[in-house]
């Protein structure tokens, strides 16, 4: 498998506070690739560092490499990287508009598209995130009176419709119920086929059925980085002891 | 906690019995200072509007709406009419420096610079409007040569609207929560598409907010008016070169003529100015609680 994004000796640094050491990881195209850890492990700074997102919080001091196609992040326009590798996050949280908005808002910001352009655009994402036979017609539907797995399937869709290479998810149901969860975990199976996805979970059992590879990240390092299975069967002591905590 | 501290804990609860009597007296004590306290600021304000609304309804006509007066004679149409004049042109001034202003506080400001502004817009605030009156006339009216007239007060007032605008829009801005601009920002979102394309959106009610409170303080100014917009026993129709009449004038001229029909006058004219205040507060109350 193809190299999509890879780390080299990040560190991650806020105040006297070290978030991540060291940390050396390859990411895979076409694949789920899912970090799993305990909260506070470092997790979400560390996929925030591949879109720069820590750029927006400046006591962050970000070390090391990150490579986004064996390009340093760095050299990538920030917007540029930041529509080639998307982000969900742990809460659903759309803005205050639409349905159709919601997901028209990422195409807008890139491109001037004519609205027939971006009424395509809006159904196509609609549709790979599974949300389109429920919504359409229910497009100028404020977003926010949806449910919260709708609401986070509509955020797949509005990373989606910016055509991004890369869609990384930070903990994507962990406020959802389980109906709703099941119904994205269905949609990161389909989703891999085009996307390379990036996964962040403390949920090690989710890891265990949708991962391809899995990272293990224990107090900011890496500990694990092999197969789902390794989780079943840890040989380092702390991700024993964390995957036996978890699978409790 | 131990066996010991525990056991001790419970053995303390006459102790407690009676703190809880201290404790039920003192909740009292604070509640009937609150009622007074609230007592008192109902029974000031409706002293003031009461006083005012009994005078002021015994001298109101419709002919008052309608007739422009001197102050002595005639009636109020010319003052209400230059009222809202001097405060929309303020407004138009000060709700884009404003609004802007807060944008660049909120989003683009560093440390340092935003303290600078911020410590410089409070510093506004706090300027007597005799002396914002004085600015105005020095600068406005004799430098550039505007005279007496709707642009000079106007754009006084905007001075002072400015900095009430800009603090209340920031808050607005800096309440839209961090995960909605780090949603913006991840889709590819420079600052400017942030700010246009969801802060202003969402912050508008707070704007709202701001502008109606800050329209209210400008429409009760008096003493930077009388050095900049002088007074007009008619209409006012020209930017520059033609003085415009205000409500506030009325009131503290007319008061001091001798005859009764200046005193209603006057009175009829702090009704208008109360009672249109007293609306556009309620209505910034009305707009906050629609968010």
């Amino acid at each position: 498998m193809s190299v999509v994004i890879e780390t080299r000796n990040l560190n991650v640094n806020s105040g006297s506070q070290q978030i991540l050491s060291n940390v050396s990881l390859a990411v895979a195209g076409s694949a789920i690739n899912t970090i799993v850890g305990p909260s506070g492990s470092g997790k979400s700074t560390l996929i925030r560092t591949f879109n720069r997102l820590t750029d927006l919080y400046p006591r962050l001091r970000v070390g090391g490499e990150v490579l986004f196609h064996g390009k340093s992040v760095r050299d990538y326009n920030v917007m540029e990287l930041r529509r080639r590798i998307g982000l969900v996050f742990q809460k659903p949280n759309p803005f205050p508009m639409s349905v159709y908005d919601n997901v028209a808002f990422g195409p807008r910001l890139h491109l001037s598209l004519k609205k027939a352009e971006i009424d395509t655009l809006v159904e196509e994402s609609l549709r790979h995130a599974g949300l389109y036979d429920e919504m359409s017609g229910n497009l100028d539907k404020n977003a926010l009176e949806l449910s919260g797995g709708q609401q986070q399937r509509l955020c797949i869709a509005r990373a989606l419709a910016v055509q991004p290479e890369v869609l990384m998810m930070d903990e994507p149901t962990s406020s959802l119920d389980p109906i709703a969860k099941s119904k994205i975990e269905d949609l990161m199976l389909l989703l891999k086929e085009e996307y390379t996805v990036v996964l962040v979970t403390h949920d090690i059992d989710q890891a265990n059925r949708v991962s391809d590879t899995v990272k293990l990240l224990y107090n900011g390092r890496m500990v694990e980085y092999e197969s789902p299975e390794v989780l079943r069967m840890p040989e380092y002591e702390h991700a024993r002891q964390f995957v036996m905590k978890l699978a409790r | 906690m131990t066996e010991t501290a525990a056991a001790a804990f419970v053995r303390s609860r006459g102790k407690m019995e009676s703190r809880y009597r201290r404790r039920v007296f003192s909740d009292l004590v604070v509640r009937v200072i609150g009622y007074a306290v609230f007592a008192f600021m109902i029974g000031l304000l409706l002293l003031i509007v009461g006083d005012v609304a009994l005078r002021g309804l015994a001298g109101i006509s419709f002919g008052m709406f309608v007739t422009v007066g001197n102050t002595s004679s005639g009636g109020l149409a010319n003052a209400i009419a230059g009222t809202w004049e001097l405060v929309g042109t303020g407004l138009v001034f000060a709700l884009p420096v404003g609004v802007f202003g807060a944008l660049y506080l909120s989003e683009y400001s560093t440390r340092n610079t935003g303290g600078v502004l911020r410590l410089f817009v409070d510093i506004l605030t706090s300027i007597p409007s005799i002396v914002l009156g004085l600015f105005g006339y020095l600068v406005l009216v004799i430098e550039l040569n505007m005279g007496y007239s709707l642009l000079a007060g106007g754009l006084t007032l905007g001075v002072m609207m400015i900095p009430y605008i800009m603090r209340i829009s920031e808050i607005s801005y800096s309440n839209v929560p961090r995960e909605m601009r780090e949603a913006a920002f991840a889709l590819g979102a420079n600052s400017m598409q942030l700010s246009f394309s969801l802060l202003l959106r969402q912050a508008r009610t707070g704007i709202m907010t701001a502008v109606l409170l800050a329209v209210s303080i400008a429409a009760g100014e008096t003493a930077q008016l009388m050095y900049t917009a002088l007074f007009n026993n008619d209409y006012t129709s020209s930017l520059t070169h033609q003085p415009v009449a205000y409500l506030t004038y009325v009131i503290w001229y007319s008061l001091n003529q001798p005859t009764q029909y200046a005193h209603a006058l006057a009175y009829s004219a702090a009704l208008i100015l109360v009672a249109s205040i007293f609306f556009l507060l309620l209505l910034s109350k009305y707009v906050e609680r629609g968010r």
